[in-house]
């Protein structure tokens, strides 16, 4: 059985972006109202798991130290929990795809919703990058989310995907992309935001 | 500027050109109107033939670029703009420009920055031939470019690499200061002139690196990082032990677990705390180890810097801050509204407060106005209005980060509330005051009656304050240091502390682990906790654990 590396780490609104290694909220997140709003889903998430607790730095009589601006939490993070709150950060940004100013407001049963579609997406068909996809580009049409995966590193090497070409790379082409975002319709996890041409798709509430 | 071919085709089958990114660009600027693209194109095309039909090799024998990009100005104007490489060669910009500025939308040639405009590439001319560049997915027969009779183009594809941030910092003039590892209150008054000295040098904000290694090489302050779980701090500034009033060393320990930018605001907020408070952490040094035997004097101590409003320990924080935000921003260019008031943008001088906004972006990770152009002139505008009327507000739903921290400290400062920076002076003085005075009283009583003079001193601080003495009575756990309630204890006295540091085989401070009296005295035999507690039973328990890097140092002996 694979050994789950547990690690104890302190994670602050300033850091945890960081410490939790979530690379896609570095790249997509680049509000500080939006990273204030994420930190906060996150702290909530954490707070409903043993993962969690309040790190306090009391008052000594001997130092001068900089306590942490706001929360500050103790993490016990295991591979389980950072995968899951890279799913929470996915939700974040197909929020924000919504619209919704404040993705930190959305109501809990929103967040659930959303993260049972995410659990439905298969990775050896591409299909989970394609949502990914949807809350990273700006426009998110077939052809720009083709373009923001062709060509560029697989995200999930070890996922066996059908698309991937030549030692990791993504080969997901526009038909490709128009067909799994086809089915994914059909399967009412994403839809159009507008009715004609070029189309524009989001995550179903 | 460099063009490359990738080696792999587009979805479209096409080769594609990667751009790297250029920062300004020779622009031609025309009045926007609906059918001035084909027109622009046309005359462009034909001033490339004349390039490539041009008697002059050096003229004829180049690599041009085209690009185009839209931007509407701050009188409303909507601009089409034709960018042309920086350092064009005179004679081919002539060419191009006599083409061109016949157009009656033609306005002016300027220069631009690209983050302005966002420029596209869409055509090149390559040393004779003719690029024409399309959207990735089209095929190339199925592209159709403009129909010139001279010109037959080669379609291609074309990806612009994305600037990568500038560091926003510069290397400063090295102090030529030496000052020694171990400061006393002499040594540390010759050493924070040369430190202000330093800051006031600053031209720019120097990076954590550059820091580190200053403070360490000229002013004789360890740093290090520290990762412990327990530290649940940003950033410590600690004095080592001291049994015989010699000099003492400092060392600030930097939470780890931070981007190389904040850590650099934490390390400035840290070195503030020993120009401006190194008497006091003298004093509190000296206090710690008198607690051993009175613990009421850290109690005392600990209710002088709680207490008010602020409290003396919240001033002394807000003082680092103004002090550390002349590390972001620095002295030559405050105040601020001495410069703002020369700018003018958009007809109209943009407010200190913004400035602020501006100068810091680059300094902090994460916001998307790290590099911005004049296009977002009005959402930074509203962007930093906004954070500053949050930061000056307050209150608990105030949003908390050391980006607002900071920005609250420069607007403090901005607003004349610290004195020039060549003269720091401490507001909370008082705390350092009244306490040399209990100092003194208590030196000339026996340890027992110094201990009921500072409960009955405590006890009259508390009741003015509205609070019980024993609402100080146990802060039980700091950075490397826990307090231990002694086997017989009423729930409410202080007790005299037995102060315990891990033994040399137990480096880790294992509770279960052996101990050993923290003295300068003869060595004290090591032993388990519950040992020690058995020992004393009526002593409170100080135990000092090692910070990571004693640890790291203890396990290469």
């Amino acid at each position: 059985m694979k050994k789950t590396k547990i690690q104890e780490c302190l994670v602050t609104r300033d850091n945890f972006m960081d410490v939790l290694a979530l690379d896609q909220a570095k790249k997509f997140v680049r509000d500080r109202d939006h990273a204030d709003g994420l930190y906060r889903v996150i702290v909530e998430v954490l707070n409903r798991t043993d993962s969690r607790k309040l790190s306090q730095a009391n008052a000594s009589s001997h130092d001068l130290a900089l306590r942490i601006p706001g929360t500050g939490i103790h993490v016990r993070l295991t591979n389980l929990l950072r995968d899951s709150l890279r799913d929470i950060v996915l939700c974040y940004l197909l929020l924000m795809g919504h619209g919704i100013e404040q993705p930190a407001l959305a109501s809990a049963a929103l967040l659930t919703h959303l993260l049972q579609n995410l659990s439905k997406l298969r990775k050896d068909v591409g299909e989970r990058c394609v949502v990914e996809s949807i809350g990273e580009v700006e426009n998110p049409t077939a052809e720009s989310i083709c373009t923001n995966l062709l060509d560029v590193n697989c995200r999930y090497p070890t996922g066996g995907c059908q698309f991937m070409v030549r030692s990791a790379i993504c080969g997901l082409h526009l038909s490709a992309t128009k067909e799994t975002l086809a089915g994914l319709e059909s399967r009412k996890i994403v839809e159009k935001i507008l009715a004609v041409e070029p189309y524009s798709w989001r995550v179903t509430r | 500027m460099a063009i490359r071919t990738k080696p792999d085709p587009d979805p479209g089958g096409k080769a594609v050109d990667v751009y790297d990114p250029v920062e300004f660009l020779r622009t031609l600027v025309f009045n926007y109107g609906e059918e001035l693209k084909p027109a622009l194109v046309r005359l462009l095309l034909n001033a490339l033939v004349d390039i490539s039909h041009a008697r002059s090799k050096r003229v004829r024998d180049r690599d041009l670029p085209v690009r185009i990009g839209e931007y509407t100005n701050s009188l409303d104007m909507r601009l089409l703009i034709i960018g042309l490489p920086y350092d064009l060669h005179s004679p081919a910009f002539k060419i191009i420009y006599d083409a061109l500025s016949k157009h009656p939308t033609f306005i002016e040639v300027n220069s631009s920055s690209t983050t302005d405009f966002n420029p596209k590439p869409f055509v090149r001319y390559n040393y004779g031939k003719f690029i024409w560049y399309a959207d990735p997915f089209t095929r190339g027969d199925e592209v159709r470019p403009p129909r010139e009779p001279k010109i037959s183009f080669e379609i291609r594809g074309c990806e612009l690499k994305r600037k990568t941030a500038r560091k926003p910092y510069h290397a400063p003039e090295p102090p030529e200061h030496r000052a020694p590892k171990r400061h006393s209150e002499k040594e540390w008054a010759e050493n924070r002139v040369h430190i202000l000295r330093f800051v006031e040098s600053l031209k720019d904000a120097c990076g954590y690196k550059r820091l580190v290694k200053i403070i360490h090489d000229n002013f004789g302050i360890f740093v290090y990082e520290e990762n412990s779980p327990e530290f649940a701090q940003y950033g410590l500034i600690r004095l080592s032990s001291s049994f015989d009033d010699k000099p003492v060393a400092v060392r600030i320990l930097i939470q780890r677990n931070l981007d190389d930018r904040l850590k650099y605001v934490v390390l400035a907020h840290e070195l503030a705390h020993y120009v401006l408070h190194f008497p006091m952490l003298l004093l509190s040094q000296l206090i710690e180890q008198l607690s051993w035997a009175i613990p009421e004097l850290e109690q005392y101590y600990l209710q002088l810097i709680s207490t008010g409003q602020p409290t003396p320990l919240e001033q002394i924080e807000e003082e680092a801050d103004d002090l550390a935000s002349f590390f972001l921003i620095p002295p030559w260019i405050r105040p601020l509204k001495k410069i703002t008031g020369m700018i003018l943008e958009g007809r109209r001088s943009p407010s200190p407060e913004e400035m602020v906004w501006r100068f810091l972006q680059p300094l902090f990770p994460e916001d998307q106005f790290a590099e911005f152009g004049w296009n977002d002139l009005d959402e930074i505008r509203a962007r930093a209005l906004r954070d500053s009327i949050r930061v000056a507000s307050g209150g608990e739903d105030a949003p908390k980060s050391l980006f607002y921290r900071m920005l609250g400290a420069i607007l403090r400062v901005e607003k004349g509330m610290l004195e020039e920076i060549t003269e720091p002076q401490p507001r909370a003085d008082w705390v350092y005051e009244n306490m040399q005075q209990v100092l003194q009283e208590i030196g000339n009583r026996d340890p027992k009656d110094a201990r009921s003079f500072l409960k009955g001193l405590s006890d009259r601080n508390a009741f003015a304050e509205g609070n019980t003495r024993t609402d100080f009575a146990w802060s039980n756990a700091s950075f490397c240091r826990e307090l231990v309630p002694p086997l017989i204890w009423n729930g409410i006295d202080l007790y005299p502390r037995t102060p315990l540091d891990p033994a040399l085989y137990n480096p880790a401070g294992l509770a279960e682990g052996d101990w050993k009296i923290r003295a300068y005295q003869a060595e004290s035999p090591a032993g388990t906790l519950q040992e020690w507690r058995e020992w004393k039973p009526d002593h409170g328990l100080v135990l000092y654990r090692l910070e990571s890097w004693q640890r790291k140092y203890l396990a290469r002996l």
